[in-house]
């Protein structure tokens, strides 16, 4: 009994982990854009892949495979902001969110040609030999998807508390016009918060591989998974798209444990859906409208 | 200039109208498969054999005369697509035969049309439903999920495995392999004491299978494919079940070993022979048929043969030598090809029959296991 309730528990953590570093990203170019990205999962898919290629296959030690791994993640993030973001600025939101989708297509699509249509993975960081805890089983690597949440998280919470760029970029989210007028440059904001995210999902792509595996094509669902907990928690709030990673993963594990694993979704997005009707911004979504800014003058 | 292309293309029509009645009429078979998307290989194999044998055929001077000809449009996995083209392929281009429709989705909406049109058709996709019940016009030549589920729980019955857990993903391939086992296991005598299903992206399903250890099974059966079954691999193992772990023919190949690694070892699957045809005795009689097949593919194409190319030469090989023995009238073929009798074939040996469209039996099948990275042949 106590075994099912500490197996299902233990799930739940390092799946929400990665569902939360996913809607960490989403929120955070939502935050200073108003965008959805639809392609934050593929900055997962490129992580986990480099990954395989740097760690995997030329057996790099991890010092010099990861930080690599994430400059060009970030890069890519950079990337698509410029391709995605800047044209499609005089537009409107919706157009941006489709650049987003056929970005993340095409992101895919290179990918494939770069690697292949296979499922990959590298092995684990400490072995895959499961450590027995209150009679459920864990993997390392599972420890270390929650560790490294933990401090991502608690790194991001520090840099938007206390560094000047951090405060910057919670600026440009508040009131985008009234952060210009006081010497901010939005534009190099916003291309920080893609690199950001992109880092982000690269993180995840990085710790989560070697339990989940990836192939060329998982980026979408990924980016599905993280909106919709990041809409769960609240669009915009980091705070909630922490909690919203972690009690989507928890519904999930917990609906396959105790009733069965195709009921899952139903019982997500059923909770899901109830959060959004009573709750429309989201668990931890700010309560009262903020000052407009441009965007939504021109959404009415 | 409009009116210069049509001329042209009437001229070019013409001529080649004149010189097709010159020689005997070829006889034309429709080849609807997927040569696009993800899947674009499975059609791409079936496609490069058709050409391959055809021209063989057509070398030697045809059959009775007359030329082989090929119509090969592509299905792009689109059930729709797939009706439109093969109405066409009997209504505009007037084949005699049908070998195609790689994907059982795309071939189920299209049996009525060929019912209708009673065009001898032997399709390419492997799906049970397919033949079953029995449609006049319509045969196949991959193993379908009930013979591989057949095999499977016989080889379970031979060790002694009385309960089974079956966990299958939701989708097309493992609700087949599902209802296969579900309907079929109390033939031989096996209890199912577990039943979930799971998603093919499910990243981690240790929930699930915490649920297995509280039950009393002797093995444990995953019906799924991509990536699904590595993932339970890995749990697996991670939950420290110790039961056997029986696995769907999706796993057999060098991708979900490498994937997989060593939480791959023991895992047994039901396949056909294609594979590990290098490690069938000498006495078999479907090793050489593999064998020459595989190597002239490589000869020609430069890579590998796959098992979706395999159903490819089976299915032609049947209807060149039905329309051999009986020439192309619709009545007169389809009953040859129902006649077949212990083809020796790549999938195994076909025997067709009024009450069977699948041909094929469980013996055309072997077990194999997983030993350190390499798939073994086991008794």
């Amino acid at each position: 009994m106590i075994a099912d309730f500490t197996q299902a528990t233990v799930s739940a953590l390092s799946v929400g982990s990665m569902y939360a570093l996913i809607a960490l990203g989403v929120t955070l170019i939502y935050a200073t854009t108003n965008i959805i990205n639809f392609a934050q999962g593929e900055f997962v898919m490129l992580g986990g892949m480099i990954m395989v290629t740097l760690y995997g296959e030329l057996n790099w030690p991890l010092y010099m495979a990861i930080p690599l791994t994430l400059v060009i993640t970030t890069l890519v993030g950079m990337a698509l902001m410029k391709v995605a973001y800047q044209p499609g600025r005089s537009t409107s939101l919706i157009t941006i969110l489709i650049i987003t989708i056929g970005a993340s297509m095409a992101i895919s699509g290179t990918a494939q040609h770069i690697w292949d249509a296979d499922i990959h993975r590298f092995p684990p960081f400490s072995g895959d030999a499961p450590i027995s805890f209150l009679g459920a089983a864990i993997v390392p690597q599972s420890l270390w998807i929650v560790g490294l949440t933990v401090v991502v998280v608690g790194a991001l919470v520090l840099f938007f508390q206390f560094s000047i760029y951090g405060k910057a970029m919670k600026a440009c989210s508040i009131d985008r016009g009234a952060a210009s007028m006081l010497g901010i440059r939005v534009s190099a904001m916003v291309m920080a918060s893609f690199g950001l995210s992109a880092a982000l999902g690269c993180v995840a792509g990085i710790v989560m591989t070697p339990m989940t595996m990836i192939d060329y094509s998982g980026g979408m669902l990924l980016a599905i998974k993280g909106f919709s907990a990041a809409m769960l928690g609240g669009m915009g709030s980091f705070v909630g798209a922490v909690i919203g990673g972690l009690l989507f993963a928890f519904l999930e594990a917990f609906t396959s444990a105790y009733i069965s694993s195709s009921y899952k979704e139903l019982v997500t997005f059923i909770v899901i859906i109830n959060v959004l009707l009573f709750m429309p911004r989201g668990l931890m979504g700010p309560r009262t409208v903020e000052g407009f800014d441009d965007d939504e003058v021109l959404g009415q | 200039m409009r009116k210069k292309i049509t001329l042209l293309t009437a001229l070019v029509f013409s001529t080649s109208l004149a010189g097709a009645v010159h020689a005997a009429e070829a006889i034309k078979i429709g080849a609807p498969i997927l040569l696009s998307g993800p899947g674009a290989f499975v059609g791409g194999a079936q496609k490069k054999t058709f050409e391959m044998l055809s021209e063989e055929v057509n070398k030697a001077g045809g059959i009775n005369g007359r030329k082989l000809e090929f119509i090969y449009y592509d299905t792009e996995a689109k059930p729709d697509v797939a009706v439109r083209l093969v109405k066409r392929l009997i209504k505009k281009d007037g084949v005699e035969a049908i070998l195609g429709i790689s994907a059982s989705w795309t071939a189920l909406p299209v049996l009525p049309i060929i019912e209708k049109a009673k065009v001898p058709t032997i399709a390419l996709a492997s799906a049970s439903s397919i033949v079953n019940p029995v449609k006049k016009w319509v045969f196949k030549s991959p193993a379908g999920d009930r013979i591989v589920a057949s095999k499977m729980l016989a080889h379970m019955k031979s060790k002694g495995l009385k309960k089974l857990a079956l966990v299958s993903s939701q989708d097309g391939f493992g609700s087949g392999g599902h209802d296969a086992v579900v309907s079929l296991a109390s033939d031989y005598g096996i209890e199912v004491v577990f039943d979930d299903q799971y998603k093919m992206d499910d990243t981690d399903i240790t929930p699930m299978l915490s649920r297995i250890k509280k039950t009393d099974a002797d093995s444990v059966l995953n019906w799924s494919s991509r990536r699904a079954p590595v993932v339970m691999a890995m749990n697996y193992r991670q939950m420290g079940i110790k039961l056997p772990l029986f696995h769907s023919h999706a796993s057999l190949s060098r991708g979900f070993l490498k994937a997989a690694g060593e939480n791959a070892n023991g895992i047994v699957v039901s396949a056909a022979k294609f594979y590990g045809s290098e490690n069938l005795p000498q006495s078999d009689s479907q090793k050489k048929v593999i064998q020459q097949y595989r190597d002239s593919y490589q000869a020609k194409w430069g890579e590998p043969a796959n098992q979706f190319g395999a159903a490819a030469f089976d299915a032609f090989n049947v209807l060149v030598a039905a329309i051999r023995k009986a020439g192309t009238d619709n009545e007169k073929l389809r009953a040859a090809i129902e006649d077949t009798k212990g083809h020796v074939g790549i999938g195994g040996n076909y025997t067709y029959s009024a009450t069977d469209h699948a041909g094929l039996t469980r013996s055309s099948l072997v077990m194999y296991q997983a030993v350190d990275g390499n798939w073994k042949m086991i008794k």
